[in-house]
């Protein structure tokens, strides 16, 4: 019945089992993911495949494009790219052949039994045993760098490196088997067997039964034949040949550079391979870095304890160089799985007592003993990936690739096995079969398999084995980011644009409004006026005026006539003053202003001549602070006549308070004015003898050029006056107002402007200042007229002009 | 023609430049209107001031005050209230002219509106009832419908002017309106109220046109005496 190895436990199992009886995992590849037999192997012709998704991947310049066939490339170069402990292996190797010569007469004096150095076996044999470990690495899973080292290790030094892997299978576990059957002359025979340590004897005694039956040398399943020549890579060949030219050193010719450095130290120092592991045998600069970290964490403490538990179980002899030692024979080959924990268990007791709990992940030989069945986050990461590899998820390699053109542990050492990005990401985080490197020198590129950047290579296989990775520094990674399916479907954000999008219409009104702005923004100054029009009209009204005004009085000539017909007032006011007795006391009050103190003089120069001209005795008072000065004014300028006839007049001056004063007065004249401007006792003048009253006066003339000043005599005297009548002498510009006055009975005579003094003087007969106004103010009022006139004509017409414009429009 | 010095050709050079300059406002506002402007307010004013002292507070409450009796210390009363009157020339003091302003105040309104009510309403109203006190037929039929026209006139021009200045209208959906008739009588009111402004306008302009012709009279005069 044939079996299947389980890619997580990598035990036998059924062929008919689907799930792996140990450790659950399944057995079956996932569907559309060739099994792992299908990659082609080395020799075969590879077959070219549907590339056109492949194309569609930017793969690094100078990459195998797929379907091309590989050329052998000189891989020298590219060693720079290889991992760092791996160069400074190779480094170390290529100085380890110089002291080849010296470690020969070590390797000669091996004993016979000590399968490594036997001197009948040549670089051919070995490379024939490597290239037979070439090819049953696919079958039976063994990792490919331990096949690597397998094939360049005959020395069975740098092979006590790899610890007895109890959790491993049978099958994988013996041909390590070999190599350490080979390490235990390398490390016995310095020092005999009492140099040897007593770990290894205490491993013996257990498995010496069954191990001494079933161990086969490495040698005898290994034939030289098994691996073509032609499928080796150059460096094996180069090696091969170097070994073929010195013989003598075949033994140390065949390892690994960096193995053939370890034997040295161990032959300087006695110790066996476990010794080569401790920090002190192998150097930090000659060992792998995952190694000198863990000797730098484990440190003297572990060893101690590991030598002390090897020491009491090892016995002296078993340890000698002439036979295998049974207990390993047995641990290798197959012990069944329960010896085998047993053996580990007691491994791993001593381990935990002297390690301190490492922090990094341990060495999978370290991990095999602590644990039975390893777990992948304790494995390191090269072993975890020669068991990813031998996983059914990552069998699209291009094996002839790898096989021509690099060895064979590199062509199977696949990207994801890249030291670096394993120790990047923590163990158990990562899937086996998504160990994938992220960062890939060009020619692992060039061999990555289409499936690993082509998506849609595999059909569903992102259900089951998560999403493949195509660019970026995971490329070629499955199923690493956890990120859903709908996640990894999203797609790039749609672009929008950061200009606004406005139709021709918005675009019209943004511009409006922003006129509308901006106008609102501008000052806008009044509209201009026809100044000129304007000046002009008025000078041509003044000029009018003036001329109308100004050539009667220059000419002389009488062009107004007379009045023929007297106001309506003018009959019963000189009725009233013709009635006035004989030096009657008559009280004249000035209350104008000097602006009309024309208008008003010829007003009343006419009445104020006639009741002189009667014998009256005049008395001035004014409310008004400018009325006395104009009341002496005008009987200097009208009344001259009287004046030099020795007229009693008296001037009482300026009566302050407004209508209060006139009030005062009207109630008692002679405590409201007591003197009269010249100073002397007012009411002891001649003027006012025998009166003490308002009413007393026989008249009383008020004249004045406001109406309200005549309304205040009115209303204030009203009550205190009498029966003596009351004269307005006013300005024509008064007389609408105080006429109702007169209507109501109230003023029993008025003299109103110039027509009124131009009425008494032609009542009277005489010619005063009137008479000389008269002309021109006829002339005047004339012009003024047909201005009135013209304009009101001129206005109609241009507005009868707009209008008609208007009805147009 | 020899021009003999005296005050009277003084005075009439003065007056003659200063009519000059007012009337040099006919070319627009210059600097000689404004001179004769600011002469004529500062003379008016400071002969004022000169009349209130030389004709109303030497001779009515200084001297009584120094030369009177007990009974004018009542003038103190006037005195306290005319310097508190000063107060008013300060903000920070102005309160304290306000009792005199009170008194000034107080006492005008009352006399005015005594005068007025007493001065003006009554009688007034008792001649617009006496315009319809019509004349018995008896003395003519033409007196009769004089005084009845005349009545009839001014009943209409009071009215319409009243009715004119009535701003109350109904609410009407194309706006508030007024009544037919009330704008009937309200035109009427208009039509008085422009013939009264013109009249006004007709007394301002013979009161102006007066003062022109005497200036230019003046002018005549005074230049004709050098001829």
């Amino acid at each position: 019945m044939n079996e299947i190895l389980c890619p997580v436990c990598s035990r036998p199992n059924p062929e008919d089992q689907e799930t792996c009886q140990f450790c659950g995992a399944s057995l079956k590849p996932p569907a559309g993911i060739p099994e792992p037999g299908s990659p082609i192997r080395a020799g075969e012709t590879p077959i070219i495949k549907q590339t056109s998704e492949f194309e569609k991947v930017k793969l690094p310049e100078g990459s195998i494009q797929a379907g091309e066939t590989p050329v052998p490339r000189n891989t020298k170069e590219l060693e720079q790219a290889l991992p760092a402990w791996l160069r400074s292996l190779r480094e170390k190797g290529e100085l380890s052949e110089a002291e080849a010569t010296a470690d020969a007469s070590a390797a000669a004096s091996l004993p016979a039994e000590s399968p490594a150095p036997q001197p009948a076996d040549t670089s051919g044999e070995s490379l024939d045993w490597l290239a037979r470990l070439g090819q049953e690495e696919e079958e039976e899973k063994i990792p490919d760098w331990l096949a690597g080292l397998r094939s360049s290790a005959e020395s069975p030094a740098p092979e006590a490196e790899q610890p007895p892997e109890a959790g491993l299978p049978a099958e994988t576990v013996q041909p390590e088997a070999d190599w350490l059957g080979g390490a235990e002359p390398a490390s016995g025979q310095p020092s005999g067997e009492e140099s040897l340590p007593e770990w290894f004897a205490r491993f013996d005694q257990p498995s010496e039964p069954a191990g001494a039956e079933t161990f086969i040398p490495a040698e005898a399943e290994l034939p030289a034949e098994a691996l073509p020549a032609e499928n080796l890579p150059d460096w094996l060949e180069a090696l091969k040949a170097k070994v073929e030219e010195t013989p003598e050193s075949a033994a140390k010719g065949e390892t690994p550079d960096w193995l053939n450095s370890v034997p040295a130290g161990a032959e300087d120092s006695g110790l066996a391979a476990p010794q080569a592991e401790s920090p002190e045998s192998a150097p930090g600069s000659e060992t792998p870095d995952w190694l000198a970290s863990l000797g730098a964490e484990a440190g003297a403490g572990s060893e101690a304890a590991a030598e002390k538990v090897f020491s009491e179980e090892l016995p002296a002899e078993e340890s000698g160089p002439a036979a295998i030692p049974e207990w390993l024979a047995g641990f290798q080959l197959g012990e069944s799985a329960p010896e085998a924990e047993e053996q580990a268990g007691a491994v791993e007791q001593a381990a935990e007592g002297a390690s301190a709990a490492p922090a990094e992940p341990l060495p999978d030989w370290l991990a095999d003993i602590q644990k039975a069945v390893p777990p992948a986050d304790a494995v390191p990461a090269l072993v975890e990936g020669e068991e990813i590899e031998e996983q059914p998820p990552v069998p699209d390699e291009a094996p002839g690739t790898f096989s021509l053109e690099t060895p064979d542990w590199l062509a199977r050492l696949r990207p994801e096995r890249s030291v670096e990005a394993v120790a990047a990401a923590p163990a158990e985080d990562v899937e086996p079969e998504n160990l994938e490197m992220a960062e890939l020198p060009s020619w692992v590129q060039a061999m990555k398999p289409v499936e690993a950047v082509v998506s849609d290579a595999k059909p569903g296989a992102p259900e089951q084995m998560g999403v493949s990775e195509s660019s970026g520094p995971l490329a070629g990674l499955r199923g690493v980011l956890p990120a859903g399916a709908a996640i990894l479907a999203s797609r790039k954000p749609p672009a929008y644009s950061i200009k606004l999008q406005v139709t021709e219409n918005q675009h019209k009104y943004a511009q409006q409004l922003e006129k509308m702005i901006l106008e609102e923004g501008q000052a806008k100054g009044p509209k201009p006026v026809s100044v000129p029009s304007g000046r002009l009209w008025r000078w041509v009204i003044s000029v009018i005026l003036i001329l109308a005004v100004f050539l009667p009085l220059v000419a002389g000539m009488q062009f107004a006539p007379d009045l023929a017909l007297f106001p309506s007032e003018w009959e019963k006011t000189h009725t009233l003053l013709d009635s006035l007795p004989g030096n009657a006391p008559v009280l004249a009050v000035f209350d104008y202003d000097p602006a009309l103190s024309s208008e008003l003089q010829v007003a009343a120069a006419p009445v104020i001549d006639r009741i002189l001209y009667g014998g009256a005795r005049l008395t001035l008072l004014s409310t008004s602070p400018s009325g006395p000065a104009l009341a002496a004014q005008f009987l200097q300028s009208t009344q001259a006549a009287h004046l030099e006839a020795g007229m009693q007049y008296a001037n009482l001056g300026y009566l302050p308070g407004g209508p209060s004063g006139i009030y005062y007065f009207a109630t008692d004249p002679q405590a409201a004015v007591p003197q009269a401007v010249d100073g002397s006792d007012a009411w002891s003048l001649p003027a006012l003898q025998g009166v003490g009253q308002l009413s007393d006066f026989d008249a009383l003339l008020v004249i004045t050029d406001n109406a309200d000043t005549a309304r205040a005599w009115v209303e204030q005297t009203h009550a205190s006056i009498g029966d003596t009548p009351v004269v307005m002498i006013i300005s024509a510009q008064a007389e609408p107002m105080v006429r109702p006055y007169y209507d109501s009975g109230q003023v029993d005579g008025m003299v109103t402007g110039l027509v009124g003094g131009k009425t008494y003087e032609q009542s009277y007969g005489t010619s005063g200042l009137a008479r000389r106004y008269w002309d021109s103010f006829g002339t005047g009022t004339l012009a003024a007229v047909l201005l009135i006139l013209v304009g009101g004509t001129g206005g109609a017409l241009l507005a009868w002009r707009d209008r008609k414009k208007g009805g147009r429009a | 023609m020899a021009i003999a010095f005296s005050w009277d050709l003084v005075t009439g050079l003065v007056s003659f430049l200063l009519t000059l300059m007012i009337l040099s406002y006919l070319i627009g506002d210059n600097p000689a209107f404004r001179v004769a402007i600011y002469l004529f307010i500062g003379v008016s004013a400071g002969y004022a001031a000169s009349v209130a002292w030389n004709q109303v507070l030497l001779p009515r409450l200084f001297r009584p005050l120094l030369d009177g009796g007990w009974t004018d210390f009542v003038l103190l009363v006037p005195l306290l209230l005319g310097l508190l009157m000063l107060a008013k020339l300060s903000p920070r003091t102005a309160a304290l002219g306000n009792p005199s302003l009170a008194v000034i105040v107080g006492v005008g309104a009352a006399v005015a509106i005594g005068g007025a009510i007493f001065g003006t309403l009554f009688p007034q109203t008792q001649a617009v009832l006496n315009e319809f006190d019509l004349p018995a037929v008896s003395e003519g039929w033409s007196k009769w419908l004089g005084v009845l026209s005349e009545g009839l006139v001014m009943l209409i021009g009071t009215v319409g002017t009243l009715v004119y200045f009535q701003f109350s209208a109904r609410a009407t959906p194309g706006g508030p309106q007024r009544g037919k008739l009330v704008n009937l009588i309200g035109w009427v009111g208009q039509v008085f109220i422009a013939i009264t402004f013109g009249v006004l306008f007709a007394g301002v302009f013979a009161a102006a046109m007066t003062a022109l012709i005497e200036r230019l009279s003046f002018v005549v005069s005074f230049v004709s005496q050098f001829f």
